[in-house]
């Protein structure tokens, strides 16, 4: 497994395993699955509503791989709700109790909640300060959003954020944001759910063919390349393997060139239908 | 106890089973199968994004486009009827379909300015819209009561469930709606216009459509006006082009729309909204008040809609 390297020093695995509304029995199953692999990442958040069964897979997990608490990254998120209610401080006890952890390794606001996030960010900030969680950050951000929250003023610039990105959703924008900012990029929905522009596109095919590998291989390489860490939901223990299977080859210049152009600013996830007013 | 209280609640459920199956009580929702708003269920079934258009407003919106012909990416989200609260409540939940760029089409008819009061009908249809914040507050909560009960809607309640268990049930849709003719005559059409004028009248408190405002239009208008502005800077900060547009009508209704009218009404309204975002005004537009387009004396019947649609795609230069 490669690392990313947060610009607070904290250290943060180059794939990510989603836990998005999964029950106990089949993260149970994927989770071991998992970790047996090599993943060390999992992604929740409170929207999920499975924090609970997440904290208890881990640690049953954990306990019966040997692996240690420290050598795995849990990412989890605040939601909206949490947003409104206006006790953040108190949301990541509730987290941590959930999640069975003494911290989190990186905290996020799932949403820019409109009226919210500014204040939300301060509250984080202090939390991050506490020392339980190691990064901070957020999901879902325009440049708009940086933009405000930066006015609105901050003391620590995010470690990380998520947004939907795959190569039918580029955002150069919020990408050249993040790196002058030195912000790392998880990327959700790294493979556009598969949809037909994406396992269909000729330019993927051709890439795939060429180096031996499948179309999702390839994407999944991509992101590696440009430096964005995948973040993906997969229940098939399979299909984790093949994932994980992506430090053995390399794309061209020309070939991420390519694939870069399949650009259409399409977004899987309509985030006004999760954040109204986003 | 819950069980106690599902037990106590049969009786109340089986009653009003008749009227949950009746076509009067299905035709009270918008969006019943989901398709209308792109919500969470939506985006998931579809793979279209980056539409090129959604258009807002009332009834005369909602019967002025047609775009199942066209091979842009458009959504009508107007409602009968539905005022700006609500398109502003839509537009917040369900703009991301649009692309950056994409048109919102604001539909601006004489009364838009003016506060029309949803009454509980027009809280109702929308409790079918899945969507992260309700699209009605203002009577929300009664209209969740009618929903878990429908027998408090009383007698046309009562009235669908019989009709329902008798198989006797009334279309919903008027067949008029999908015609492609006229079918008033041009007596039928003088009346049809006075009627609408006269229950704007006695809706807005207008003794005559050449008086200034009232005082409670005044007030009404300062709020709209702060509504409009918020919907039209919501617009632009995402990177959409919110346009007005003002619908034909026949020449039958037109004939009471008076310059001065629409100056007070209309105009006026804009230009206190202090948006400086393009005007398309059919209102006088000849080629569009043609009483065949039309299926009474307001609103376009299916030719009518599909030229109208054609038209204006093509004036905002989406047909290439």
């Amino acid at each position: 497994m490669e690392y990313t390297t947060l610009s607070n020093e904290i250290r943060m695995p180059s794939l990510i395993m989603s836990t998005n509304h999964m029950g106990y029995e089949k993260m149970k199953e994927v989770v071991t699955a998992g970790l047996r692999i090599g993943y060390r990442a999992f992604d929740t958040a409170r929207d999920y509503q499975n924090e609970p069964v997440v904290g208890q897979v881990l640690k049953e997990c954990l306990a019966e791989t040997g692996i240690s608490r420290e050598e795995i990254f849990i990412t989890t998120k605040i939601g909206n709700s949490q947003q409104a209610e206006g006790n953040i401080e108190a949301q990541i006890d509730l987290s941590l109790r959930h999640l069975q952890t003494d911290y989190v390794d990186c905290w996020m606001m799932h949403w820019p909640y409109p009226d919210y996030y500014p204040l939300t960010y301060r509250q984080m900030e202090k939390v991050y300060r506490s020392g339980k969680v190691r990064a901070i950050g957020m999901a879902n951000f325009r440049l708009r959003h940086f933009k405000h929250l930066w006015e609105s003023g901050i003391d620590i610039t995010p470690h990380c954020v998520q947004f939907e990105h795959h190569p039918l959703r580029t955002a150069d924008d919020i990408l050249a944001f993040c790196r002058s900012h030195h912000i790392a990029v998880q990327a959700y929905s790294p493979l556009c759910r598969m949809i037909s522009p994406v396992k269909d596109s000729p330019i993927l095919k051709s890439i795939a063919e060429r180096t031996g590998k499948s179309v999702a291989q390839v994407i999944l390489r991509w992101h590696i390349q440009h430096g964005t860490i995948p973040c993906f939901l997969s229940t098939n223990a399979k299909r984790l393997e093949e994932n994980f299977s992506i430090w053995d080859f390399d794309l061209t210049s020309e070939e991420m060139t390519q694939i870069h152009s399949l650009d259409q600013d399409y977004k899987y996830h309509l985030e006004s239908a999760s954040c109204p007013g986003y | 106890m819950n069980i106690v209280r599902k037990i106590k609640a049969l009786p109340l459920q089986l009653a009003s089973l008749p009227i949950r199956k009746s076509k009067w009580f299905n035709s009270l929702f918008v969006d019943a199968d989901g398709e209308t708003y792109p919500s969470n269920d939506w985006y998931r079934r579809h793979e279209e994004r980056n539409f090129d258009m959604v258009v807002l407003g009332s009834a005369s919106a909602k019967w002025a486009f047609d775009f199942s012909d066209s091979a842009l990416k458009c959504m009508n989200w107007a409602q009968a009827p539905q005022t700006l609260v609500e398109d502003y409540r839509l537009l917040r939940n369900f703009h991301s379909i649009l692309r950056s760029g994409g048109y919102v089409v604001i539909t601006v008819m004489p009364f838009t300015s003016l506060n029309k009061q949803t009454g509980l009908y027009d809280a109702f249809k929308y409790l079918k819209v899945n969507s992260q914040e309700p699209i009605e507050p203002h009577l929300y909560e009664e209209a969740c009561r009618h929903f878990h009960n429908p027998l408090l809607f009383g007698r046309p309640a009562i009235s669908a469930g019989i009709r329902y268990l008798l198989r006797r049930e009334w279309p919903t849709d008027p067949a008029e709606v999908w015609s492609d003719t006229n079918p008033m005559d041009d007596a039928q059409l003088r009346r049809d216009a006075l009627n609408f004028v006269n229950d704007w009248k006695s809706q807005f408190g207008i003794g005559s459509f050449d008086d200034a405002l009232t005082a409670a239009n005044i007030e009404a208008r300062r709020f709209r006006v702060g509504l409009m502005q918020t919907v039209i800077d919501f617009c632009l900060e995402r990177d959409y082009q919110p346009v007005y547009l003002i619908p034909p009508v026949t020449t039958y209704l037109a004939s009471h729309f008076t310059p001065r009218f629409q100056e007070t009404y209309i105009y006026s309204f804009l230009k206190e909204v202090q948006r400086d975002i393009p005007l398309y005004d059919y209102s006088k537009d000849v080629a569009l008040q043609d009483k065949d387009l039309y299926f009474n004396s307001i609103f376009l019947n299916r030719k009518g809609r599909k030229m109208f649609t054609q038209r204006v795609l093509s004036d905002l230069q989406l047909l290439h």
